[in-house]
């Protein structure tokens, strides 16, 4: 795709996003004058950049759309649930669309069909009765409706409609940054402008010089969309109209201005664009384009562009065209001597408007793919690797080297490796940081649609979206959400008139909270519905057979309600369409645990539901502490290690098969590493090595043959045939080549049970 | 520095921004009636077009040019040159 096509469907993804935002929150409050303007220009930028390229269903569509919100905002429409359905169902079908053009660059053959349709409902909305219908701008015969010439415009010299711009500032204007007569000069089509000063001044002693007090009058040739495009940050300071001149004859023949200036425009881009793009290897796609440019503005002007374009040698031809276009757009000479003559001399006037366009702010930001960051990631992850393997090196020399002087230089070596490594991987980390609002502002529409379709009344509150958190891990994060928050609508939240039987606020609530606890990010999911009936849960798992009546016996209410994360276990009898059979908690959890992450739910009958999930903010290169089982090296993630400890083989308890110690007056169960590996039984040592872990909230101890110093890796997931060995999460290569197992906690504390 | 001051005249030259009102005005309220040339200046903020017409500044260097200066002529009107 090239390049300007990838920033279109990049930059239209994030102003959907915005319009969105702004439509959910619209329809909390349809007085928001401020959103519709946003909504507005979102939907507007949208439809201009669309515009470049030839997805005339999407530019069609949105048109429509935009037409629609210009009536909201002028107040003839009113926003209701209906219109924003229709909006909403506008922008879904543009992220279609975006999708199609980013897979094929081209949009499938039904969107034509699609868009008409839409297009259609969207100006069903406008033309609704009573309802005044808005005229396409850029279609309207601006002569029809123009006024006559105010008198306190100058005659100028100009042919057709013009339009008269009347840009009033806000008195603070300044103070947002604002240089309105900076924006006045850089008008498109500008012929004339004047500053209207205030009905008085104050004296010169009283006149804060940092208050606006002017406004501004312009005359434009430029077609009124541009014009509204280029006020579009001050829209609302803006106004238009279209006049004539009194005396203006029949522009029969003749070109209309705007079309003139309009096409004369086109010509110097084209122009510009052939320059530009001579030795690319799209040079053929943009000489096709030039063409097809070329001969649309011809059939606007009614010129015939001879001779036929020579598929041999495009260039040639277009170059004839343009010296054909380039004459019959040159303006004739104005008839009657305007009043206010301006000399014709050579001007300099594009240079001082250069110049009165005051520096040029660079933009700050950059906008770079991710796949680029990942291998600038995977690079620093290979360099940390690398750096591993100088402690080997300094082992191996201090065998070789008997004054110590290079063992010393090689750790000193290392040091300055390792501090530039991390700083380097911390600095490449800072760039994939992502702030949580990423995801969390799009569940705002799942919430709208899904509490509509079930007549619930649902807020949706999202606290800490600032938090930041490693792009993959956000990323990752979505789907859980997505889950989380249909269950809570669909089984928790009840509706309103339960609710309010209970003594409950109608309107339920949803609330994502965000936060950061050390080294993790830790996202919590409550709503204050019904809760979960610990006793349902208890005795489906016992019809499913999931549990045992033993286990159920002896276990908390507390540890009964994490049995709603066991595969194949759902409370709410019939089947629903929204949240699906019961396999989305533990679709959930597996998900929560594949990113390393661990998940826990408390909730109150009656009360409310809180599940937790806590997750590492980078998933890239993590600290493992080494552990030695019958000759092979295993990793543990540091993060999830409580403590390492020499026990007594007396000090273990049993009961029945289980095994167990005590430690700091907790019961921690043991899990023999040896056994479950099947590893051949060693002689029985007194003492044992014991690293207690702690998965999802619960402790338990790994009996194993040896601990080793931690070190930082990058674990790459199982591939092929070992990716189904639940118990590994990953491998990580170490410095001295060899590889390292990654233990997957959750399921090896499952294998001990089961 | 964009702005020389002295009793009987300011010089204005290159670009003259904003925060250069803050020396301008009390300039304009001290010297009521001294020029304010504008032959050498190449754009300024509208805070300072705007300061100028407010203080009725006597305003040299403005006439008969084709750019912004004209706001500071009689009128504050600006035509666009017809390009050539």
């Amino acid at each position: 795709m090239n390049a300007l096509l990838a920033q279109f469907v990049a930059e239209s993804r994030d102003l959907i996003e915005a319009a969105s935002k702004s439509l959910l929150d619209l329809e909390q409050n349809a007085e928001d004058k401020e959103q519709i303007d946003q909504l507005f220009r979102a939907v507007h930028t949208i439809k201009g950049a669309a515009g470049l390229f030839e997805f005339s269903p999407l530019t069609k569509t949105v048109h429509a759309g935009e037409d629609l919100l210009d009536t909201i905002r002028a107040g003839d429409v009113p926003f209701t649930s209906d219109v924003a359905d229709v909006l909403l169902e506008m922008l879904d079908r543009c992220v279609d669309w975006l999708d199609q053009v980013e897979a094929q660059e081209a949009l499938n053959d039904d969107a034509e069909a699609i868009g008409n349709a839409l297009s259609q409902r969207l100006r069903a909305l406008i033309d609704a009765p009573g309802i005044g219908a808005i005229p396409e701008l850029s279609e309207a015969a601006p002569e029809d409706t123009a006024l006559p010439w105010p008198e306190d415009v100058p005659a100028l010299p100009v042919a057709g409609a013009v339009t008269l711009v009347t840009y009033t500032p806000s008195e603070n204007a300044f103070f947002s940054g604002d240089d309105p007569l900076r924006t006045v000069q850089s008008t498109p089509g500008l012929v004339w402008s004047k500053i209207v000063p205030p009905k008085a001044w104050p004296a010169s002693d009283d006149l804060d010089p940092f208050l606006l007090h002017i406004g501004f009058r312009l005359v434009s040739t430029a077609p009124q969309d541009e014009l509204e495009a280029h006020f579009s940050y001050v829209s609302d300071e803006v106004t238009y109209e279209v006049i004539v001149s009194a005396g203006e004859g029949s522009t029969e023949g003749a070109i209309d201005e705007g079309l003139r200036a309009m096409a004369e425009q086109l010509l110097v881009s084209q122009r510009s664009l052939l320059a530009s793009d001579q030795a690319s290897p799209a040079e053929d796609h943009c000489t096709a384009s030039v063409a097809v440019v070329l001969q649309r503005v011809a059939q606007a002007v009614s010129i015939e562009l001879t001779p036929e374009l020579d598929s041999d040698n495009p260039r040639a031809t277009i170059e004839q065209w343009m010296t054909l276009l380039g004459a019959a757009l040159r303006k004739p000479e104005p008839k009657a001597a305007p009043v206010q003559t301006v000399e014709e001399e050579p001007a300099e006037e594009p240079e001082t408007a250069k110049q009165t366009a005051s520096p040029t702010r660079a933009n700050s930001h950059l906008r770079v793919s991710s796949e680029r960051i990942d291998a600038l990631m995977n690079l620093a992850g290979e360099l940390i690797v690398a750096k591993n393997a100088m402690p080997f090196l300094a082992q191996k020399a201090e065998t070789m080297d008997e004054t110590g002087e290079l063992v010393r230089e090689i750790k000193a070596q290392h040091n300055t490796i390792n501090r530039i490594s991390e700083e380097l991987q911390s600095a490449i980390m800072q760039i994939r940081m992502v702030p949580m609002s990423t995801i969390l502002s799009r569940f705002n529409r799942l919430v709208r649609d899904m509490s509509r379709k079930l007549g619930k009344e649902i807020q949706y509150v999202v606290e800490g979206e600032d938090t930041e958190a490693d792009k993959a891990i956000v990323d990752e994060l979505a789907e859980p959400i997505v889950h989380l928050i249909r269950n809570s609508i669909d089984h928790g939240l009840e509706d309103p008139v339960t609710r309010e039987a209970s003594d409950k606020p109608r309107v339920g609530t949803i609330r994502v909270k965000a936060y950061q606890l050390e080294e993790s990010v830790v996202l919590e999911v409550l709503d204050d519905g019904k809760g979960i009936d610990v006793d349902a849960v208890i005795a489906k798992a016992l019809e499913r057979g999931l549990v045992d009546q033993d286990k159920v016996n002896n276990m908390a209410p507390a540890d009964a309600l994490q049995l709603v994360f066991l595969p194949g276990l759902s409370t709410k009898n019939e089947v629903s369409d929204l949240s699906g059979r019961g396999v989305g908690m533990d679709a959930v959890a597996s998900m929560v645990r594949r990113i390393g992450g661990n998940i826990s739910i408390f909730s109150e009958k009656g009360r409310g539901t809180k599940i937790t999930m806590k997750l590492p903010l980078s998933m890239a290169v993590q600290r493992l502490m080494m552990v030695e089982i019958g000759d092979g090296l295993y990793g543990v993630p540091i993060d999830r290690v409580v403590e390492s400890q020499k026990i007594k083989s007396s000090s273990i308890r049993r009961h029945r098969n289980a095994e167990m110690v005590v430690l700091r007056d907790r019961l921690i169960p043991l899990v023999r590493m040896r056994s479950l590996f099947a590893c051949p039984d060693v002689e029985d040592n007194d003492i044992l090595s014991v690293m207690v872990v702690d998965v999802d909230g619960r402790e338990s101890g790994l009996i194993v043959d040896k601990f080793h110093p931690g070190v930082d890796a990058i674990i790459k997931p199982m591939t092929g045939v070992l990716s189904s060995y639940q118990c590994y999460s990953g491998t990580a290569l170490l410095g001295d080549g060899s590889i390292l197992l990654a233990l997957n906690l959750s399921e090896i504390i499952e294998c001990q049970y089961h | 520095m964009p702005i020389s001051l002295n009793d009987d005249c300011a010089l204005l030259e290159g670009y003259i921004d904003i925060t250069d009102v803050d020396i301008l005005h009390p300039w304009l309220q001290q010297n009521p009636t001294s020029a304010v040339d504008v032959s050498d200046c190449t754009g300024a903020h509208t805070a300072v077009v705007q300061l100028l017409i407010a203080t009725s500044a006597t305003v040299a260097g403005a006439e008969g040019t084709e750019d912004w200066r004209q706001y500071l002529t009689a009128g504050s009107e600006f035509y666009v040159k017809e390009k050539a």
